[in-house]
């Protein structure tokens, strides 16, 4: 694996975006002068408001700083009630999917266990985007990544109800997988996991300010970890 | 479009104007860029100075950085500095300063933005809109007027544009001899000497003029000094 990078058109000129060798899907960063990044940084400050609202359900669920080398989060339900766990969103909403400004967002995550209720993108404040109940419970608008107490992957977007969702073919499992998703700045967006095209959305793609977000709940009677090996989102603007 | 060139053995990215540095590459290379996510809890990232209650957040609307907001008291406002003073400017070590910013009131309002010394009262909070302090290059516009200054606190030249309330870049590249100040990527003046020697740190600062509210919101803010 290796670096690679190529130059962009969008409607606020022309960025150089750092690629991986052989998937242009991939972003790692971009150079531009109103380029709107953000990306979980080790030595984040998970206090509730700081940099991230944090929504707890159950005995009171945890995230730290990763304490094995390379994880920028760890998650623990702690609660042993199904639906036990946290909801987490970049406070403010800095990005939205507009004509004209190409996104890239991408999550590297594992739970310990496939039965788990998680959902990994961007979404418009929402401090449930999963019930108790095991189901997506979105308010306004996402576009991202879900599971629900299975292996099953959900490539998913929606605006008030209407939904477009698409099963992937990856599964997941207690490791480690890559949830991505660009949006061309035109009318698409293509949803890839662990590097592979799963779904192509044209309809439902959200139209308001967007925060990175994260969910990790028990989909059982057990408490349950996760960890975030990176999280970024890259727009050019 | 994203060009890149070496200056003192550092590569450095610049946009369409050589003066606009984006990113600069290198073992010592001085860089710091006003992030999404940003804590403006005061001493954490930033000292976060309010005049009344003027709190600066998080922006809401896509593509902003920081959301300043003032009172509807004359003389009260928002001021932000980066905690600690990460840069002096010293001969043979260029550095760039940028910054695009709108306040949503044109003439009500005193506005500074740029390098300064750490002083919890950039702008003065009393009797008369002035700076108020020493050591400084920035651009500062000062309360019922349009006229943007650009230069130190003792020489500032006039930006020819007047102050709107729309977007504007506020650029400062220092080639390691000459100052040069860049309003909306013009040139608006060069000085060769006259600069403070103390060390300095990013700062913004916001006031309200009369009793009308004031938002000033930050797109992007980033500086980055070569050694």
């Amino acid at each position: 694996m290796s670096t690679a990078s190529k130059l962009v058109n969008h409607t606020g000129g022309t960025s150089l975006v750092f690629h991986e060798h052989g998937n242009e899907a991939r972003w790692y960063d971009a150079i531009g002068t109103n380029t709107r990044k953000w990306e979980m940084r080790y030595g984040s400050d998970f206090s509730d408001n700081i940099e991230y609202a944090l929504t707890l359900v159950g005995t009171t669920p945890t995230i730290a700083q990763g304490i094995t080398a390379g994880k920028r989060a760890a998650i623990a339900t702690v609660g042993t009630n199904a639906g036990d766990g946290l909801n987490m969103q970049l406070v403010g909403t800095p990005f939205i999917l507009a004509a004209g400004y190409p996104l890239y967002f991408g999550c590297s995550f594992a739970p310990d266990n496939v039965l788990a209720d998680w959902l990994v993108g961007m979404g418009t404040l929402d401090d449930t985007m999963i019930n108790s109940s095991h189901a997506l419970a979105i308010d306004a608008e996402f576009i991202g990544f879900y599971g629900i107490g299975t292996n099953a992957v959900i490539a998913y977007s929606e605006i008030h109800t209407d939904t477009v969702s698409t099963t992937c073919a990856g599964v997941s499992s207690a490791a480690s997988h890559i949830y991505e998703f660009i949006y061309d700045g035109v009318s698409s967006v293509k949803f890839y996991m662990d590097g592979v095209l799963e779904a192509t959305h044209s309809t439902f793609i959200p139209i308001g300010v967007l925060s990175p977000s994260f969910v990790l709940q028990n989909g059982s009677a057990a408490a349950r970890t996760g960890t975030i090996d990176w999280m970024r989102v890259i727009q050019l603007a | 479009m994203v060009h890149s060139k070496y200056v003192n053995g550092y590569l450095v990215y610049y946009d369409d104007y050589e003066h606009r540095w984006l990113k600069a590459i290198g073992p010592a290379a001085r860089e710091w860029e006003m992030r999404y996510g940003t804590d403006f809890t005061t001493a954490k990232e930033y000292t976060n100075t309010q005049i009344g209650t003027s709190p600066t957040t998080q922006g809401i609307t896509a593509g902003i950085r920081a959301a300043m907001l003032t009172t509807t008291t004359e003389y009260q406002g928002a001021q932000l500095q980066v905690v600690g003073t990460p840069f002096q400017i010293a001969s043979g070590k260029p550095f760039y300063f940028g910054a695009k910013v709108s306040v949503d009131q044109a003439t009500e309002s005193d506005f500074f933005v740029g390098l300064a010394e750490l002083d919890t009262t950039l702008l003065a909070t009393s009797s008369a809109h002035a700076l108020n302090h020493t050591n400084s290059v920035a651009f500062f516009k000062k309360d019922g007027a349009t006229a943007t200054l650009a230069g130190t606190v003792t020489a500032g030249a006039t930006v020819a544009a007047a102050f709107t309330t729309g977007d504007h870049i506020y650029e400062i590249m220092f080639d390691g001899t000459a100052m040069h100040f860049y309003y909306d990527a013009s040139l608006v003046s060069t000085i060769t000497s006259g600069w403070p020697t103390v060390v300095l740190s990013p700062s913004i600062a916001l006031m309200s003029g009369t009793t009308t509210a004031l938002h000033g919101l930050v797109s992007w803010m980033r500086c980055i000094q070569l050694p």
